[in-house]
């Protein structure tokens, strides 16, 4: 306790101490004062239109999130170099959720009320995502590319949201699909391996529907997300012996997982979901786990195919200073996901609204990646976003990402039973 | 009026006030009473304010800070009574959560009364975690504290799995007979004279005879117990009010969030607490509510300020833009050092000293 240690004497040497902190109080609320305007409500000022994105910049998802808010960045700054959307600037409001929840929502009525935008981007955080759901469809701001598109806030369709990135059902549909026809399999046995979130479990319940397709069985295991050793679930994989692997999580969970099977000497073919088709993945488990890992994406890593959007990727991030981030499929997923903000904003006319916006997206409308992605086609019954994807391995001799076929190739995988 | 947790206190609680200090209580509570408003209009008697004039900050934010302050409250009241430092907040936290999950979203109880629940699940969690007390001391307990927080978590964990899947355990709107706490301001209004009634309630207690006791007990346990405290009591009923109201702003905190899974109450959480306790002041209940403010409303403040670099280009982009949410954290630690360098006594000290330098006066 510090009461009763303070003399008159302590007083006066702090007094000009006190008159700084006042001092600089006021200097701070003039400073302000000068900055004080009144801001649009749905974020459009005569200039630019203020448009928000809310994903992990720091913590343990910050790694893939804050490469996609990267690509998303690029993309807004080249459309600004090249003239804006009708006149306006894209300005690009980050919000960092630190993978909080209770910051999530503070930063997501942020972005409502305290320094308005038109639509919001990323809501990076599945269990963020299921919290904020019912308040997004009940709400006036539309969510328009999603880098975690969860059941909860995709169904029913709801003309507030429009998911950016490739689906879980779709990824588990195709990556299980591609595994069971090039590894000859009848019957196949194949474990998920997630990390314990809401898209995680959704992830899994996905692999599990698309394996009994094939009159297959299904099995998972799950980890922390801030997991540091995976030798539990290593030796649930060698106790029940799948024919694949599949993983969902961040990319530490799928280096781990790779490294310590090849630690035990498994050769579990294996899978990661989009978010794990990284350069950085493919470094840290060197050519001999890698070997064994692929990944499953609806979006095409820079470099890896000669599309006409693969090289303007590919360019404006060597512009931008982002070059080693080109072949990251985070980065890829923000710029498309910039397309789809683009587009969506030039839909909405010369003087958009929130509500004009939504009222525009409604009828539906087809995003053109240039080869990035296969076409995103929205309709008023489907807003599910990229729904047609690839595998993807990773080449160690050319340093580069290679697909197995073309996006066409996969289509029999996801397209619904007739 | 000192509120520091000492003798002191309570012959100080005994001064008669002053009306220039009721004039200055008569505006703190209108500006209590305003504030919300303004962050919801975000204007002044109908002038608009720019985000920044508003320091950045919303009104569920305050909300959440409010939740908070009641944890410090709690955590700073065993700390600066008993003499007990506990690690074991957070468990207090879900413990609340899994009783207001229990008794509202299954059972569909009245809010206040999944309060009450949630007040005496955390009271009884208390009791329990204060029993190592009786035997260990100082770091040996504080390991036992953390013991509670894991065992708690896990079973909220379980819980959680059992009955709701990884998604998370789904809070419903509260409300309050007829009236739904349906809106940030709602909120507000709910949780304001609830943090005061905490604040007012546990300064009350210090003063009672048992109060000065727990005292005693904190500064030497010997001779408390030679003048007949029975300190074995009176460290439970330490616990057991303080995990109590831990509980109930768990259950406030969940209602809040709408939905909780057991990763929100990990160790980083409970960590805050003592954060709090710290920059605020130990063993002082207004240094507990200062303490949450600077926690939960600094970082916000330092990533305001450096929203005004938005439009630059080169180094200072690449620092204050590119890299903002590592400097904010930066910012924010070097702040919390130098303070603590600085005045040691935290943010209620610092602030008695700077009152006394600007107004001639003693603080203690």
């Amino acid at each position: 306790m510090t009461q009763n240690s303070f003399t008159r004497s302590n007083d006066r040497s702090l007094r000009p101490v006190a008159l700084s902190v006042a001092l600089t109080l006021a200097a701070g609320l003039t400073t302000f004062s000068a900055h004080a305007q009144e801001s649009p409500a749905d974020g459009v000022h005569a200039d630019r239109v203020d448009w928000g994105i809310l994903m992990d910049m720091s913590g343990p998802t910050a790694s893939s999130q804050s490469v996609w808010v990267r690509g998303f960045q690029d993309y807004a700054a080249k459309v600004n170099e090249d003239g804006g959307i009708n006149g306006r600037e894209l300005n690009l409001l980050v919000e960092d959720n630190r993978f909080d929840a209770a910051t999530d929502k503070i930063a997501f009525e942020k972005l409502v009320g305290q320094t308005p935008v038109i639509a919001i981007s990323g809501m990076g955080s599945s269990v963020s995502q299921v919290a904020l759901a019912d308040t997004i469809k009940n709400g006036k701001v539309p969510v328009i590319g999603t880098y975690t598109p969860t059941k909860a806030l995709s169904e029913p369709v709801s003309p507030m949201v429009y998911n950016g990135f490739c689906g879980y059902r779709q990824q588990a549909e195709a990556g299980v699909g591609y595994m069971v026809e090039k590894l000859g399999l009848e019957n196949p046995k194949v474990m998920t391996v997630a990390i314990e979130t809401a898209g995680g479990q959704e992830y899994a319940q996905f692999v599990a529907d698309a394996v009994a397709k094939y009159n297959g069985t299904a099995s998972s295991t799950t980890m922390k997300v801030t997991a540091a050793d995976v030798t539990p679930q290593v030796q649930q994989i060698m106790s029940e012996e799948p024919d694949f692997i599949t993983i969902y999580g961040i990319e530490n969970t799928a280096i781990l997982t790779m490294k310590t099977l090849a630690q035990y000497g498994l050769e579990t073919p294996a899978f990661g979901i989009t978010y794990l088709g990284t350069p950085s993945v493919y470094a840290a488990l060197g050519a001999e786990a890698g070997a064994n890992y692929n990944f499953i994406s609806c979006f095409t890593p820079g470099g890896a195919d000669d599309a006409e959007g693969n090289a303007e990727l590919v360019a404006y991030a060597a512009e931008a200073g982002n070059a080693d981030l080109s072949g990251n499929i985070n980065y890829v997923a923000g710029w498309v996901a910039g397309q789809l903000a683009a587009q969506a904003l030039e839909m909405a006319g010369e003087n958009p609204t929130r509500e004009s916006l939504v009222a525009a997206l409604e009828g539906g409308f087809t995003v053109d990646s240039k080869g990035l992605a296969a076409p995103i086609v929205f309709t008023p019954e489907d807003h599910t976003g990229p729904q047609v994807l690839k595998m993807f391995s990773y080449d160690y001799d050319n340093s580069a990402f290679t697909a197995d076929g073309d996006y066409a190739d996969y289509e029999k995988y996801t397209k619904p039973a007739e | 009026m000192s509120d520091t947790l000492a003798p002191a206190t309570v012959a100080a609680a005994r001064a008669k006030t002053s009306p220039g200090k009721w004039i200055v209580r008569a505006i703190v509570l209108a500006v209590l009473i305003y504030a919300p408003f303004v962050l919801t209009s975000r204007s002044i008697f109908g002038i608009p304010l720019s985000n920044m004039q508003l320091l950045n900050l919303g009104l569920t934010q305050i909300n959440l800070m409010l939740i908070a302050m009641l944890g410090a409250l709690s955590l700073n009241f065993l700390t600066g009574s008993a003499g007990l430092i506990s690690i074991g907040h957070a468990a207090f936290y879900a413990t609340g959560a899994m009783t207001a999950a229990i008794f509202g979203t299954q059972l569909g109880w009245p809010f206040p009364l999944v309060l009450v629940c949630a007040a005496i699940a955390g009271a009884l969690a208390g009791i329990l975690a204060g029993l190592p007390s009786l035997r260990v001391r100082g770091l040996y307990f504080v390991l036992s504290t953390l013991a509670v927080h894991y065992v708690v978590v896990f079973l909220f964990q379980e819980y959680q799995f059992a009955f709701f899947g990884v998604v998370g355990v789904p809070f419903a709107q509260p409300s309050i007979g007829p009236i739904a706490i349906d809106s940030p301001i709602r909120w507000y209004f709910f949780l304001l004279p609830l943090v005061a009634l905490v604040y007012f309630g546990l300064r009350n207690v210090l003063a009672t005879r048992e109060g000065r006791a727990l005292m005693a007990m904190r500064d030497h346990e010997l001779a408390a117990t030679a003048m007949g405290a029975d300190v074995r009591i009176l460290r439970l009923k330490a616990f057991a009010l303080s995990s109590a109201i831990a509980a109930v702003a768990g259950a406030l905190y969940a209602h809040l969030l709408t939905n909780a899974t057991s990763e929100v109450f990990g160790i980083n959480f409970a960590i805050q607490f003592i954060a709090m306790i710290i920059i605020g002041g130990l063993g002082s209940l207004s240094g507990s509510l200062l303490g949450a403010a600077v926690w939960l409303l600094l970082p916000t403040i330092i990533t305001g300020l450096t929203s005004f670099a938005a439009d630059s280009t080169g180094i200072v982009r690449t620092v204050l833009v590119d890299h903002r949410p590592q400097l904010v954290q930066m910012i924010f630690g070097l702040i919390v050092i130098v303070l603590l360098i600085f005045a040691p006594g935290g943010m209620a000290d610092l602030i008695a000293k700077l009152r006394a330098a600007l107004f001639g006066r003693r603080h203690g």
